[in-house]
């Protein structure tokens, strides 16, 4: 019996969720609009699983004009199953991302007469742990294709509300992480040849990185903007009629990593929300354009080729 | 005098909300404060010149994004009868509610 390593690259883009309990969120799980709350979201482009959870501590502080501003303290533990729920104990271990951080807001909402804007400013500190599959064609086949968790960090800080029926937010964060975002991954097919039938059967297969190509403590950037507009704000407030909140999304993402130019990956979506809850986890279909502007040089000019389709689904727990 | 607890459970996340009692000018609110994101409460015990079967007249503000839909409770601490009233923002108001009513807590 001897095996053998094949590689086939694989045109995903993988992710990294970062506190996925919004419903706005693109494919990589960046949203700028924040939900506070315990949700658990499966995202079908990177087929990743993800839990969140918060512990808030609120206060109202002070009141000035018609507007009353509250403070809050959350603690959010982000745990991601890269590889889906099925695999989140594979032969290669505990294939999860995991983030922990500090998050504090301060929001400003309008008093009990006036006012229809609400806003609230942030920021967050979190220690990232990655779990990476890579493969390297040096090593023996035994030892080709191996897991690896990686340290890192984020710092954020974003503002984010609503105003009329148009929900939006903005956010800058940076950190060390890994490039894994930025590669494709290869399906890893370990093969096994039986001397005695003279037949080769597949083994074993993985999705992973190169490498070659793979780097940790990668510093980056995110620019990240969302805008998302009510469409049905007449009909959902009858509530005899349990229609669920319709909303149309933008999102504006600029992506910087180190040894690597700068991305602009802009996505559109339709969400449906929750009814009674709209700003709640619900479903997504979002269609982003990877590199807009073909910075990386990618072999395909035509943007519409590097679009990629995402479903996303959630359910907030109360 | 009757001590009155209100309450305001949202589905969804509720940003601020309070109530004017028995207060046709509204002119002084009771603020309720966050317990969770869904939950407001008032901390204290709402202080009413009333007795067991009066009316109560009500008016009750809430805030919270277009379509969120809460119950409101006023609970007589005394002998725990209640007034439920339920609603949903943005109608006619963006992103708030404002209703009003008199009714005996049963």
């Amino acid at each position: 019996m001897k095996r053998f390593l094949l590689i086939f690259i694989f045109v995903a883009m993988p992710c990294f969720a970062f506190c996925q309990t919004s419903i706005f969120s693109d494919g990589t799980g960046q949203s700028a609009f924040k939900i506070s709350g315990t949700a658990i979201t499966a995202n079908t482009k990177d087929e990743s699983l993800d839990i969140a959870f918060d512990v808030l501590k609120r206060k109202k502080v002070k009141r000035v004009g018609s507007y009353d501003f509250f403070k809050r303290w959350a603690v959010d533990l982000n745990l991601t199953a890269t590889k889906g729920i099925s695999s989140i104990k594979s032969s290669d271990g505990f294939p999860i991302n995991a983030n922990l951080g500090i998050y504090r807001g301060w929001k400003k909402s309008p008093g009990l007469i006036a006012g229809n804007d609400m806003r609230e400013t942030y920021i967050s500190i979190n220690v990232l742990s990655e779990s990476d599959q890579l493969y390297d064609l040096t090593k023996a086949t035994a030892d080709a294709s191996y897991a690896k968790t990686y340290p890192g960090w984020k710092a954020a800080i974003g503002r984010f509300g609503y105003c009329k029926n148009t929900l939006w937010g903005m956010e800058l964060n940076f950190g060390q992480a890994t490039n894994a975002s930025q590669l494709t991954q290869a399906t890893v097919s370990t093969l096994q040849n039986s001397s005695a039938t003279d037949s080769v059967k597949v083994f074993k297969e993985q999705l992973a990185y190169s490498s070659s190509e793979f780097r940790s403590g990668q510093f980056n950037v995110h620019v990240n903007a969302d805008l998302a507009f009510l469409l049905n704000s007449s009909e959902i407030v009858d509530t005899t009629k349990k229609i669920l909140p319709i909303f149309l999304g933008l999102h504006f993402r600029y992506v910087g990593y180190q040894l690597s130019k700068p991305q602009f990956n802009p996505a559109i979506g339709v969400y449906f929300g929750k009814i009674g809850a709209p700003r709640n986890v619900n479903l997504g279909v979002n269609m982003q354009f990877v590199d807009l502007t073909n910075a990386l040089n990618a072999k395909s000019s035509n943007a519409w080729k590097r679009s990629t389709l995402g479903l996303t689904a959630g359910y907030q727990l109360k | 005098m009757a001590k009155l607890t209100i309450e305001v459970n949202g589905t969804g996340t509720i940003d601020n909300a309070g109530i004017f009692l028995d207060d046709p000018d509204e002119k002084l609110p009771y603020y309720l404060d966050p317990v969770t994101d869904e939950d407001w409460k008032t901390t204290d015990p709402v202080s009413v010149p009333m007795k067991a079967d009066d009316p109560l007249s009500y008016s009750l503000h809430v805030v919270a994004f277009t379509g969120t839909q809460f119950t409101a409770t006023i609970t007589n601490n005394d002998n725990s009868k209640k007034i439920s009233i339920s609603g949903v923002t943005g109608k006619p108001y963006p992103n708030r509610a404002v209703i009003k009513g008199t009714d005996i807590l049963k």
